[in-house]
């Protein structure tokens, strides 16, 4: 059941996904009926406001987590458990703190049972220079930065070559100029590599600088919102981020995200602090 | 002239970073020492009688002339409790490694384990006699019963409390139940397999000397019996002596081994 869009295969369809939890009675709607596809070789991201449920939809794609109604389709085939095909970067790095830096990037491999073992850790290597993790194969994940963890665990979803990467706020632990580094590492990496790209993400600046389609979902229950091609062509580089349409196409989105009607004044009381006289 | 005056300050640093570094030890070795020095002034100045309790120094006295009778009593005390400790951390090790492979063997089996350990275990030592006479195996399986309890409890509880994290990557990668055993939830365990080690090896000394006390001919339990009868105070004093000697080199045993699986396994301690 391969579905054709504008010539490009379908590579992720999440049909009619919800999810409901329910806990003591609670029942919170994490996402409502979700429906899109993302094409093969295509980055798309995900944009919402925290605890909107964006992360809970990446982790049914991934088979983490079972969709309540609806179903994730993942090249061609549905979506029931954990798949090879997929890459998968958490928010926090979750390197295994008794491996090393080299040993939790071909973990994959070792688990898979994939033979010989070498060719991957020559493979992961490789993967550690180009993001500038040089000379860290030795070390534990202890003596790394947090940026360099999360560099570590983007070598452990490249690894197996899948041809999908789902990515759950992958930076948002990080500080805001490791961030920005980080953000430039993907893109450049990205641009290397044949692979389709689902990307979680709350900040509407990295959202436009990677992708080339934008998902906006809306606060519990969440909805998609809207879907927004970015019409910036690749290769892209650190410059688009100062041409005018940059800012023009956040603003946008912005505007989608918290519409100027809903917006709060916080406006404090003028006598608030006012003497007040003693009785 | 600035020379002179760093070096000054180089040693001062030195001698301040050597005091630092002692401080855990030193401490607690010179408090020890100052309370055996007023407990030999107080008994001597408030003439206590020897029976009721004896002088460090005259403590001391009995375990040098009484070493020969004190060591042949005290190797099969060591050996039981060492083999004791063994068998306890091997089998409770195991059992939790069962228990957290199969649900329902824990769920039938855990709850059973935990309500046997509100019988008060010493009450259940006359019964090993009668299953395993008067020898080492009754002492020995005694240490063993009261001692593998902590290893299985501490053990279960580190396998079961891998970080959620982990076992989600796991699960992402397609893990076997076999690699999640051996590659996050074993390691993720050590730790607290330790700690129930610990436990256990001050356990097994408890288990070892009540076992002597009911059963033996011979082993430091029964010799402390032994002088209890003949009022030779100084002589269980010289026996807790070695006794404790026993326990800490067990308990540094552990601590040894330790120190050698957290760094073969690279696991912060």
């Amino acid at each position: 059941m391969t579905v054709q869009t504008e010539g490009r295969q379908v590579a992720i369809a999440v049909n009619k996904v919800s999810k409901t939890y329910s806990s003591g009675g609670v029942v919170t709607e994490a996402v409502r009926s979700a429906n899109f596809v993302v094409n093969e070789g295509e980055f798309v991201s995900i944009l919402g406001p925290s605890g909107c449920g964006k992360s809970t939809l990446l982790m049914v794609v991934a088979g983490l987590e079972e969709a309540t109604s609806g179903c994730a389709v993942l090249r061609g085939r549905e979506v029931r458990s954990p798949s090879t095909d997929v890459g998968l970067i958490f928010q926090e790095p979750t390197l295994l703190p008794w491996k090393t830096t080299l040993e939790n990037i071909t973990l994959p491999m070792k688990l898979l049972g994939k033979k010989p073992l070498q060719t991957y850790i020559d493979r992961g290597r490789q993967l550690m220079d180009a993001v500038g993790l040089h000379g860290f194969a030795d070390s534990l994940p202890r003596q790394l930065s947090g940026g360099m963890r999360q560099r570590a665990a983007i070598c452990r979803a490249l690894i197996n070559d899948a041809p999908v990467l789902l990515m759950d706020e992958p930076f948002s632990a990080l500080d805001a100029i490791t961030r920005d580094d980080m953000n430039e590492l993907l893109l450049a990496l990205w641009q290397q590599l044949d692979k389709t790209a689902l990307f979680i993400t709350h900040s509407i600046r990295e959202a436009v600088f990677l992708s080339d389609r934008v998902i906006v979902m809306s606060a519990r229950p969440s909805r998609i919102t809207a879907d927004i091609a970015i019409p910036f062509s690749r290769p892209r580089d650190a410059s688009i981020q100062d041409d005018p349409l940059f800012a023009k196409m956040c603003q946008e989105i912005r505007g989608m995200i918290y519409p100027s009607t809903s917006r709060e004044k916080f406006i404090l009381p003028s006598t608030l602090f006012a003497p007040t006289s003693q009785p | 002239m600035t020379l002179v005056y760093r070096n000054a300050v180089g040693q001062k640093a030195a001698f301040k970073s050597i005091l630092v570094h002692l401080r855990p030890v030193a401490l607690p070795i010179g408090t020890a020492i100052a309370g055996i020095v007023l407990w030999e002034f107080a008994a001597r100045i408030l003439a206590v009688r020897e029976v009721i309790l004896p002088v460090p120094t005259g403590i001391w006295d009995t375990l040098t002339r009484g070493l020969s009778l004190i060591l042949r009593h005290a190797i099969p005390t060591a050996k039981e409790a060492f083999l004791a400790l063994a068998l306890a951390c091997l089998i409770g090790i195991a059992t939790a490694m069962v228990l957290s492979y199969s649900r329902l063997l824990r769920e039938c089996v855990l709850p059973n384990l935990i309500a046997l350990q509100f019988v008060p275990k010493v009450a259940l030592a006359p019964l090993f006699i009668i299953w395993f006479g008067l020898g080492t195996e009754a002492r020995l399986l005694f240490a063993v019963f009261i001692a593998f309890f902590p290893v299985m409890i501490s053990t279960a509880a580190g396998l079961s409390n891998t970080p959620s994290e982990y076992i989600r990557l796991s699960r992402a990668l397609n893990a076997t139940k076999f690699q999640v055993f051996k590659e996050f939830r074993l390691p993720a365990a050590i730790p607290f397999i330790f700690a129930g080690m610990k436990i256990a090896a001050t356990m097994t000394m408890i288990g070892v000397v009540v076992g002597e006390f009911i059963t033996a001919k011979e082993g430091l339990g029964y010799l402390i019996l032994f002088a209890s009868s003949r009022a030779e105070t100084s002589l269980i004093f010289a026996c807790l002596i070695i006794l404790c000697a026993i326990g800490l080199t067990m308990y540094g045993t552990v601590l040894a081994l330790e120190k050698l699986v957290t760094q073969r396994f690279r696991i912060d301690p």
